[in-house]
């Protein structure tokens, strides 16, 4: 009897590794240098991370024994961790809108012909080519309560009386340090909102004024719209960053006054060189990373389905 | 998949890279070499010896301390050939982790200087060694008693003081005789002097910060001869007594009431800040340590000062002092013990620490040195400060003394805060201390 043909069964997974391996060997070896340093630097540091925040840990920064939640529960006990959690918020989110309501209209303005465009562009890139260590000695010394060109120049105007110590005050202070890193962050936001908007076919404004639509019409209904995934990208990789703010606050002020100015990064800096508390140090760290760990996520799936939607 | 068509196949790539791998890896892999042995300096006939290399890693007070130690370094080297030293300079800011570092990864360097604090923590973890019977007695009787003795933990010296800093009340001259002001010596008269020269942004009163000077008030409350530890027997803290109150509240007055201090004291750093504001002529009185007639020879030559001993609450009080040593320690890890000892002992003798305070400008802590002429010169103007500040270092005490030297910092840090918000006018003296012994005691287990 005449049987239909039998399916040819897929092979199986060892032999498709098998057959990947011998048609690509040399990539495969010529990979090993990087998979290494991957190992050694990133993966390697982590995973003692991990293990140093459940065990106890020595002054000496050396782990004595593994599997404690005792960091974890030192940590809980900690009475500045609900300020510096706030803060770090305040820090990151706040820091990200002020660098979007700046930005935005900024590459806006810069998407526009106007005599000196392109050395506007250029100046915008400054802030973002000094290294963070520069931007923020700049400005300390710019913020500075006795010799500060700020004071200087408020006093000169009339705008002030006496010297204010910026650095001094609690409020003023974080104020400052949102300011440095919003200075510092500009740049980034705007040439990569500019990006975007130079990438929006020109046609569908040209469509849209046939139809009669008015400036604020096609700017809320097809530029936003056209921008939308630029915005998510960018405000995500920013408050990442911020997340991850050490430079600018250290050097600016250290988090002082009382830990005012410092966000969780530092904070971990202090519990863990400052304070010799390694255990709830690199608990911190472990925290911190699974919150950027999330954000990361959430990134790369809201990429992938941007690149999908295409 | 055509690449065997077009020249070198990925077989012969990979031989080739093989081939070149292979001796890199083994080179990478070799143990280094064994020391060579010394050349003997006499008989051409003696047999080569095994040099022993011992490591010494300092951190840096100023820019000449890497060559001038390298120079000790090498006038020992050259001395004797059985034990080579060899030295790493680090910056101040970097060293402890550095040595943590390295003590943690089992890489220890023989010896290595520090803070005080820094020998109680090692010492707690026995990663310091005790040093009484390498060095002997006849050698410790050298040195001054304040210094040794705040090297020693329950019994056991586990440091050579190495950077003594005593101090004291410097105060403009010129300032002073405008008003006619007396020397100051109770806190009445500090306060009554910062109010009368007060004169800001021009002139300030009197230097604030929340670090050093709360020490200088705290002792002063107390007086030389009382308990200066802000710990009780059982590991309480103190700083919320009615000595630590009067001691705060005097320093309170002057920051809010009188407004005689600089700006922000709260936020104030004492080198960074209130140093430089003396430099620049814009400060009456300023506390601070035994470097500063060498800065401010070199910094403000025309400014004219003099020194006075730290103010007390009481004038019948006789005046205390203090200090935060610094030290040179062995490390418990090190495995040549006997000859880091001998290089102890030559960097300590008295010439090289005649060498090193006339360098640095610091205090000797050997008591010889400190009478020597060469120390004391009769025509070097700062002799007078110099003498002055060898005889403070007799009655200094340590700041360090803790019986929590892990939570060291942390401790210091609570009493900062509670100063900065003081100051910030957020809480009272008394709430403030409070608050900060609370939180202090709570860190102990202590209720």
């Amino acid at each position: 009897m005449a049987s239909a043909s039998l399916p040819v069964p897929s092979p199986g997974l060892w032999r498709q590794w098998r057959e990947e391996w011998g048609e690509n060997k040399l990539a495969y070896w010529l990979l090993v240098p990087s998979l290494l340093s991957f190992a050694i630097f990133l993966i390697f540091p982590i995973v003692n991370m991990i293990t140093t925040a459940f065990s106890e840990v020595d002054i000496m920064a050396r782990a004595t024994s593994f599997g404690t939640l005792q960091n974890f529960a030192e940590l809980a006990k900690d009475d500045r961790l609900p300020l510096i959690v706030r803060q770090t918020g305040l820090f990151a989110f706040g820091t990200v809108m002020l660098e979007v309501i700046i930005s935005f209209p900024l590459a806006m303005v810069l998407n526009t012909r106007f005599p000196g465009r392109s050395l506007a562009k250029a100046l915008i890139l400054i802030p973002w080519a000094m290294p963070y260590a520069v931007s923020a000695i700049t400005w300390k010394w710019i913020f500075h309560g006795q010799m500060g060109t700020l004071n200087y120049f408020l006093s000169e105007l009339g705008i002030i009386k006496n010297y204010v110590v910026w650095l001094g005050n609690p409020t003023s202070a974080f104020a400052a340090a949102m300011f440095v890193e919003v200075w510092s962050s500009i740049a980034f936001m705007t040439v990569t909102f500019l990006a975007g908007l130079q990438g929006i076919p020109p046609h569908i404004y040209d469509a849209a004024k046939m139809d009669g639509a008015s400036s604020w019409r096609e700017f809320r209904d097809m530029t936003l719209p056209q921008m939308r995934n630029v915005f998510m990208i960018v405000t995500l990789l920013s408050i990442i960053w911020a997340f991850r703010s050490f430079g600018t606050i250290w050097i600016l002020t250290k988090g002082d006054p009382i830990f005012r100015t410092d966000i969780v990064v530092t904070y971990v800096y202090k519990l863990a060189f400052e304070f010799r508390k390694f255990g709830p140090g690199f608990a911190l760290s472990v925290a911190l990373f699974v919150v950027l760990i999330i954000f990361s996520i959430i990134y790369t799936r809201l990429l992938g389905s941007q690149e999908e939607g295409r | 998949m055509h690449a065997q068509d077009k020249g070198l196949s990925r077989r012969s790539f990979l031989k080739v890279m093989a081939a070149t791998a292979t001796p890199l890896l083994l080179a990478a892999c070799t143990p280094p070499a064994a020391n060579a042995p010394a050349s003997s300096s006499g008989g051409a006939s003696a047999p080569a010896q095994a040099v022993t290399t011992v490591r010494y890693v300092a951190m840096d007070y100023d820019s000449r301390m890497q060559p001038d130690t390298q120079g000790v370094m090498d006038a020992f080297n050259s001395g004797q050939g059985a034990v080579k030293a060899t030295l790493e300079v680090v910056g101040w800011p970097d060293g402890r982790n550095l040595l943590l570092t390295q003590i943690s990864g089992g890489q220890a360097p023989d010896i290595f200087n520090g803070s005080g604090q820094w020998l109680l923590e090692f010492a707690s973890v026995n990663e310091a060694t005790a040093l009484g019977d390498l060095l002997g007695q006849d050698f410790l009787s050298k040195f001054q008693p304040s210094g040794i003795q705040a090297m020693t933990v329950d019994g056991n010296l586990y440091g050579l003081p190495y950077f003594l800093d005593p101090r004291g009340l410097y105060y403009r001259t010129d300032l002073f005789a405008e008003k006619g002001l007396a020397t100051p010596v109770t806190f009445a008269d500090v306060r009554e002097a910062a109010l009368a020269l007060n004169s800001p942004p021009a002139v300030y009163g009197f230097g604030v910060e929340p670090g050093d000077t709360w020490w200088y008030a705290w002792i002063g409350a107390h007086g030389a001869g009382a308990n200066l530890s802000p710990w009780t027997e059982d590991g309480h803290s103190r700083i919320a007594s009615e000595e630590g109150i009067a001691a705060v509240q005097y320093l309170t007055d002057m920051v809010l009431i009188d407004k005689t201090s600089q700006p922000a004291p709260h936020n104030a750093n004492r080198d960074a800040d209130l140093q430089p504001l003396f430099l620049a002529k814009q400060m009456a009185m300023l506390e601070t340590g035994s470097w500063m007639p060498t800065i401010i020879s070199n910094d403000s030559p025309d400014l004219q000062y003099d020194l006075a001993q730290l103010p007390v609450i009481d004038g019948a009080m006789k005046h205390p002092n203090v200090f935060w040593p610094d030290c040179v320690m062995m490390a418990q890890q090190s495995k040549h013990k006997e000859q880091a000892a001998e290089l102890l002992k030559f960097m300590f003798n008295a010439e090289n620490r005649l060498q090193f305070a006339l360098q640095r400008g610091v205090i000797p802590e050997r008591i010889d040195v400190g009478q020597d002429t060469k120390y004391l010169d009769p025509n070097d103007p700062l002799t007078k400060f110099k003498e002055f500040y060898v005889k403070e270092l007799a009655t200094a005490h340590n700041v360090f003394l803790t019986p929590w030297p892990a939570t060291g910092s942390e401790d210091e840090n609570s009493r900062t805060n509670a100063l900065a918000r003081i100051w910030l006018g957020e809480v009272s003296v008394a709430e403030g201390l409070a608050a900060a012994a609370k939180e202090i005691d709570e860190r102990h287990g202590l209720s």
